[in-house]
């Protein structure tokens, strides 16, 4: 199997920039460029990042959290590793404004947050770096559709769902089975009957 | 869901059975989504998550991810021969089946055609074995369905495949083999192929029939 020895190697693609200083969670809230808030995400290995709070909201979960009340201190995200938070991250400021999000956030607050955040199509910039995001190998693609869906946010759902499908396309059932780790549940009869079925697909 | 269930399924109309297989697979996967969201205030069972983090098979994959994926996948293509990919899909593995052919909308609904058993509506007690399909020109627009029962010895009726038009009962004479039993085409858009057209196709012919 190659996901048992694949792990680290998916941690070094994944490193992209170093951790935010550690920081005592009883400090007042960062602010970042023009004044704005800044909240500090936590990794399930202790790594910190901070990040603009307009950008972090681009994740439901982190949204709902951020209005329970828990944006003040660093944010625990247990299940996401520190090189996997630190491309989210990144990802999260290189689609300020990405209409796959904005418009959301536009209908859901109250207080006028969100006033700068006219929705933009996304750039050749944001395109070509959505490209790049996702030039990983399996494993770390795999880790950053869990944070996707963790974390719910759309756009990064958006970039790495499309990678998973373009990866499918093209391949054997075989290939799709090795690809994913997938263990064939059909009988041989089963898988059998299914194959004559289909055979004419195949041709 | 045994496979005779799914055989069984796969001869109705495939809107209605892939609902009913799809509903009763989302109960276990819902559950282990919502307690993955349940994590983000729970910082002790960081440790253990990560290490689950580890073992990147797609196996434990949320159901939603898997879903939008094969989404994706079947949105790409809407014509033959590129829409195998979406076919090789569902024979993965039962719940990849699941999910796709829950994807999968009839071709009057979607415009395009992607298992067999799409070719069946408006042929009832048509075995959806006993047809073959060609794929007859390069753009994989225009499809020939052929009759693929093997010849019989003399010519009889078979009441299994016979079919009602009006109040007079219509049967293919035999031996089939080869006949041509509909033609299907689909209207390519000219915006590209992720703007699936809308209009169908479908003509039954009733050639080489028995009028009794």
């Amino acid at each position: 199997m190659s996901s048992g020895d694949s792990g680290p190697s998916s941690s070094k693609q994944l490193v992209q920039q170093p951790a935010a200083a550690g920081r005592s969670p009883n400090q007042p809230p960062l602010l970042g460029a023009g004044g704005r808030k800044v909240i500090v995400l936590k990794s399930g290995d202790e790594e910190e990042f901070e990040v603009d709070l307009l950008d972090a909201m681009q994740s439901r979960t982190l949204r709902r959290a951020i209005e329970d009340g828990c944006g003040d201190g660093p944010m625990p995200l247990p299940n996401l590793t520190g090189p996997v938070l630190a491309k989210v991250v990144e990802l999260f400021r290189r689609h300020r404004g990405d209409p796959r999000w904005a418009d959301e956030l536009q209908e859901t607050e109250k207080e006028g947050m969100f006033k700068d955040y006219a929705p933009q199509k996304p750039t050749a910039e944001v395109k070509g770096f959505d490209r790049e995001f996702v030039s990983v190998d399996r494993d770390a693609l795999f880790d950053l559709l869990r944070a996707a869906n963790f974390l719910e946010a759309p756009g990064l759902l958006d970039v790495t769902c499309d990678a998973a499908a373009d990866a499918v396309m093209n391949m054997t059932v075989e290939e799709v089975r090795e690809y994913f780790g997938l263990v064939n549940d059909y009988t041989p009869e089963e898988e059998a009957a299914l194959r004559k079925q289909h055979e004419w697909a195949f041709q | 869901m045994s496979f005779k269930g799914i055989i069984h399924d796969m001869r109705e109309e495939i809107g209605s059975i892939s609902r009913k297989g799809f509903e009763v697979k989302l109960g276990s996967y819902g559950i282990r989504s919502r307690a993955h969201r349940g994590a983000i205030h729970d910082g002790q069972s960081a440790a253990a998550a990560v290490d689950a983090l580890k073992q990147s098979c797609w196996a434990n994959m949320p159901l939603e991810i898997l879903r939008d994926v094969l989404m994706r996948i079947e949105d790409s293509e809407s014509t033959w021969p590129l829409r195998k990919n979406v076919v090789a899909c569902a024979g993965v593995c039962r719940s990849w089946r699941d999910i796709t052919r829950d994807i999968v909308k009839t071709p009057e609904v979607s415009g395009k055609l992607t298992f067999p058993i799409s070719l069946k509506q408006g042929m009832k007690n048509v075995k959806i074995e006993d047809l073959e399909v060609a794929i007859s020109n390069f753009l994989g627009t225009k499809f020939i369905v052929y009759d693929g029962m093997p010849p019989h010895a003399g010519a009889m009726v078979t009441k299994s495949r016979s079919y009602r038009l009006g109040s007079k009962q219509v049967s293919p004479r035999v031996p089939a083999g080869n006949y041509p039993v509909a033609h299907i085409a689909y209207e390519l858009n000219v915006l590209g192929s992720r703007y699936a057209s809308n209009s169908v196709t479908i003509i039954f012919f009733l050639h080489a029939v028995d009028l009794s």
